[in-house]
């Protein structure tokens, strides 16, 4: 995304602010379950009434969006980890309960109009992929995450970051698929608007995989590893 | 090495100068990314590390004196770019061991017209369209119809190895990897029949 405007975001900006300095940004809101209709308050605020980190805010913005001009890891080593995680696992329950089966839905309603062979494979391809998504998300949900809680609270478990770390696999690479059969190979689906409409969230999906998988891989694992080394 | 991004890295003092050209040159649709070097002591292990396809770096970093080999002194292989960057231009012999020039006014477009001409110095030209070959078309039949790699040599008569190769040519034009997506692939330009395959 090319932006107008770039701002380094700190916690006495008002959140509509924030919001039209990079507009991807209401996704923030929207895993982190923070409503809209926040009026004129600063952020401080919205995330005080919403019981959210406004520093981990604050970094989950920057990284979204001012990736080349903050010291991230710097802020990350000072930041609690908890809403981190929260972050994390909102970001899993958005993809799996609202983004993948709301690209399913208008997938169905484009194929719907094509060779019924062609549909099932394509359909069978991103089922496929969603099951891939849910297991990688719910090992993290069911196994890593309350580890990284136990931890948290003192507690040493029987097993080790490093063991997620070996494991964790790419599941960006699918979603690439999918956009390059759809955009360069099936030329002639009828509904043109609808299947540009879910390139457009294929290639957000990616990007927001990407970023998720960045602050999983960059800076909560290596964060984990020291913890591990303390207790 | 066509058409694969490139990693550069940014050797530069001044912190405006160095965030201003990162910054334009990660917007350059040729580039994976951009490393800062900000530390000039250990440059050389850095850039062992990071295996830059081209360095640009500010050539008062080495004083005025060395106008040499510039390679040579940053210990990088012959493969990679070394690009000048420079203020104000002094003597067009003073950057001779440099693979180009970047000067601070230069617009976004000749930016990167320089680099992508660096850079892509002596790789074989662009083609373009990357259309499979009658024979790699032959092989993804068979790879959609759920032949093992050993079933398709034989088949062919060609060895494993000649096999592997074709996939990773198939999957590298049609960036398309995993079987099922092939499959598509393969059923949308009529290479086979929905009928051939099981799934």
């Amino acid at each position: 995304m090319i932006k107008d405007i770039t701002v380094v975001f700190n916690k006495s900006m008002k959140m509509s602010d924030l919001i039209d300095a990079d507009y991807n940004l209401l996704l923030l809101l929207n895993k982190l379950n923070i409503r809209l209709g926040f009026g004129e308050k600063s952020v401080e605020a919205v995330c005080r009434e919403n019981n959210y980190d406004a520093d981990c805010f604050i970094f989950l913005a920057n990284l979204q969006t001012n990736k080349s001009v903050t010291d991230l890891q710097e802020t990350f080593n000072t930041l609690p980890l908890k809403p981190i995680l929260k972050y994390l696992k909102g970001g899993h329950s958005y993809f799996l309960e609202y983004k993948l089966p709301h690209i399913r839905r208008k997938l169905q309603a484009v194929f719907v109009q094509e060779d019924t062979n062609l549909a099932s494979l394509v359909m069978k391809f991103f089922d496929d992929y969603t099951q891939e998504v849910r297991e990688h998300m719910e090992y993290e949900d069911e196994v890593v995450f309350p580890y990284i809680e136990s931890l948290l609270n003192g507690q040493k478990q029987d097993y080790s970051i490093g063991i997620f770390e070996s494991r964790h696999n790419d599941i960006e690479e699918t979603v690439k698929e999918l956009k390059q059969i759809l955009m360069k190979y099936i030329p002639d689906i009828k509904d043109q608007s609808l299947i540009t409409n879910i390139l457009l969230d294929l290639y957000m999906c990616q990007s927001e995989l990407r970023e998720h998988t960045f602050l999983e891989d960059f800076f909560t694992i290596p964060r984990i590893k020291e913890l591990e080394k303390e207790i | 090495m066509r058409n694969i991004k490139k990693i550069l890295a940014v050797a530069e003092t001044s912190y405006i100068i160095r965030k201003g050209l990162v910054y334009a040159l990660s917007q350059l649709p040729m580039v994976a990314k951009v490393v800062e070097i900000k530390d000039f002591e250990d440059i050389n292990q850095q850039l062992n590390i990071i295996k830059p396809d081209g360095v640009i770096v500010n050539p008062m970093l080495f004083g005025h004196t060395s106008k040499h080999d510039v390679k040579q002194q940053l210990k990088l292989d012959k493969e990679t770019a070394v690009v000048a960057l420079v203020y104000n231009m002094i003597d067009e012999r003073f950057y001779r061991s440099y693979d180009a020039v970047i000067q601070i006014n230069d617009s976004e477009r000749k930016l990167e017209e320089t680099l992508s001409n660096a850079l892509n110095d002596n790789k074989e030209p662009e083609s373009g369209q990357e259309d499979l070959s009658d024979r790699e078309k032959e092989i993804l039949i068979s790879i959609v119809r759920g032949m093992s790699n050993k079933e398709i040599a034989e088949h062919h008569s060609i060895s494993i190895h000649t096999v592997i190769t074709h996939r990773r040519n198939i999957g590298r034009k049609l960036e398309i990897h995993s079987v099922s997506g092939l499959t598509i692939y393969a059923i949308v330009n009529k290479l086979v029949d929905i009928k051939e395959i099981k799934y």
